[in-house]
């Protein structure tokens, strides 16, 4: 009778360990992760953008400043998100991209180069599209409905900041024969996101929400009719004013995106802290329920 | 103002020729010379605007400068309301939302104190009103051979002056950025070409082809003043000699004004 007690102690003691185990391995990501590396990508274009000012001496904006500030945001959130548990395969995603970025960074520290900017922006370019993919995948993983709604206004703030740099590059006299086609590109896909944020549920993107991404489509428009023109004649400081405005809008719109999103996420999703609660209580009951089956058999 | 005044001329002569056409024809040219003189209004007071606003706050010329100023705000204002009366499909409709958004920006801006910041923007608001209404002018702007087409090249020198004088007074009041220094040598190359043009033009009459030789003979001068090749010019200077290349290249409008007239 002891022999099979103690058997069924080491059953449920073992199923208590895999449980934990498994529970470690399966750890959401947050929609802190989500939001940093989004920031992250979006970040990265606008560094880009600033680059190209301080190359052609625009002084609006004292963008040697914010160029130097914004590498900084880069690097902690990359620290903050390393620092939270996030499961294999999503680490490596984040470190994959956190290494490219680490490659490029360099080039953002020295005095900016005209004949270095379009290789530089490839670069860029490509970092940020896998960036995106990344920030998707976390999206995914957090469990949260609506949660993709928050990475498409985040996708809007990045496509609106790579238009930024593109104009700017050009505006530096920096040729790339693809210019027209990118610029396109970036246009429609920043139409696109658009119309897909304004048809969206209003339980997932409200009607406030929508309103004040309204407020941000003259500004859009306005970045089209400057990036489509070929007249040779340009607006650093004004694409520049408007790069920011938008950014700013989309971040505030992002913080009531994420509040109306994950307000409502309770029943499908727990953060990563208040999971590791949640593992102890789950501990907690196996050993009630030994002792139970314990008191029956006795 | 005067080159507005001719535009205007210019766009009654075409109207009387669409008339003369047909009906069809003419009530759809009405409207196209209606918003291609508007635009052209519009790429000129832009310049006049920035220029206006530094020569403003570098306390050159000062009273003339407010009253420039003011005058080229007021007829922008109107000039945008006619023009967002008159657009038609998607592109134009972004065209002139883009103008009135730049318009609705430079108001604000105007309204701050000046700083490095604002004169930044003005600059790059004015290179934005002109590239809308140049936008809107070229999808307009027909019937440009011939006399119409020189009286249109005449115009664009007037133009180009003010273009010319805003980027040197912004250079003086110290915007030396990559940007400002390409487009004031691009609208000085720009000149250049359209001044061949008129040099090539066989038929002025001799008080013209005196205007024609001060033109080529004050320009050069001029140059060295924009280009910054005389550091140590007054502004002032520099202001008076535009004006009196602009007497000059006006009485070159006026001549193809009616050139253009007769020939339609």
């Amino acid at each position: 009778m002891l022999h099979q007690s103690v058997r069924k102690k080491v059953f449920y003691l073992l199923t208590a360990a895999l449980t934990m185990f498994c529970s470690e391995v399966s750890a959401n990501a947050s929609a802190q992760d989500v939001h940093e590396l989004a920031d992250i990508c979006m970040y990265s274009q606008r560094i880009l953008k600033d680059y190209a000012l301080v190359g052609m001496s625009v002084t609006y904006h004292d963008p040697k400043k914010d160029l130097k500030e914004n590498i900084n945001i880069v690097d902690k959130y990359f620290k903050d998100i390393e620092g939270h548990k996030l499961n294999e395969k999503l680490l490596a995603e984040v470190l994959e991209v956190e290494n490219s970025w680490k490659a490029i960074r360099p080039a953002f520290e020295q005095e900016p180069d005209k004949k270095k900017m379009s290789e530089l922006r490839e670069k860029v370019e490509a970092y940020t599209t896998r960036c995106d993919q990344v920030a998707d995948d976390l999206a995914k993983d957090t469990g949260i409905k609506g949660e993709q709604d928050v990475v498409l206004v985040s996708e809007l703030g990045l496509e609106s900041q790579r238009l930024a740099a593109l104009y700017l590059m050009k505006a530096w006299g920096v040729a790339d024969t693809s210019y027209e086609k990118e610029v396109a590109q970036t246009v429609d896909q920043t139409e696109h996101l658009y119309q897909e944020l304004m048809a969206a549920d209003e339980k997932f993107v409200s009607k406030d929400i929508k309103d004040k991404l309204k407020t941000t489509e003259n500004e859009f428009i306005a970045f089209g009719v400057m990036a489509k023109s070929t007249s040779g004649r340009f607006m650093p400081s004004m694409a520049e004013k408007s790069a920011s405005k938008i950014f700013t809008t989309l971040r505030e719109i992002l913080a009531m995106e994420q509040k109306l999103v994950e307000a409502t996420v309770s029943g499908y999703f727990t953060p990563v802290a208040d999971e590791k609660k949640n593992r102890g209580m789950i501990l907690k009951d196996i050993i009630t329920l030994i002792q139970y089956r314990e008191e029956e058999s006795a | 103002m005067k080159r507005v005044i001719a535009l205007k001329g210019a766009a009654a002569t075409l109207i009387f020729y669409s008339l003369a056409t047909g009906n069809a024809a003419a009530n759809l040219d009405q409207h196209d010379l209606e918003m291609l003189k508007t635009a052209k209004n519009v790429e000129i007071v832009s310049q006049k605007i920035a220029k206006a606003y530094f020569y403003k706050h570098m306390d050159i010329r000062r009273e003339l400068a407010d009253k420039d100023l003011k005058e080229s705000l007021d007829q922008l204002k109107n000039d945008l309301l006619t023009l967002k009366k008159g657009i038609t499909g998607k592109e134009e409709t972004n065209v002139s939302k883009f103008l009135t958004y730049t318009g609705d920006e430079l108001d604000q801006a105007l309204a701050k104190p000046y700083s490095k910041e604002s004169g930044a923007l003005m600059i790059d608001f004015s290179e934005s009103l002109l590239e809308g209404a140049d936008f809107l002018s070229t999808k307009h702007g027909k019937g440009k051979d011939g006399e119409v087409g020189m009286l249109t090249q005449v115009e664009n020198l007037l133009f180009l002056l003010e273009r010319v004088n805003k980027y040197y007074i912004a250079h003086k009041a110290g915007f030396k950025d990559y940007n400002n220094v390409v487009q004031l040598e691009n609208a000085v190359a720009d000149f250049e070409k359209g001044l061949a043009k008129i040099n090539s033009y066989g038929h002025y009459p001799l008080p013209l082809q005196d205007s024609v030789k001060k033109i080529n003979k004050f320009w050069p001068v001029a140059k060295e003043f924009y280009l910054g090749v005389q550091q140590n010019a007054l502004p002032v200077i520099v202001l008076a000699s535009t004006d009196k290349l602009e007497q000059e290249v006006n009485a070159l409008v006026k001549f193809h004004h009616q050139e253009a007239e007769r020939e339609n």
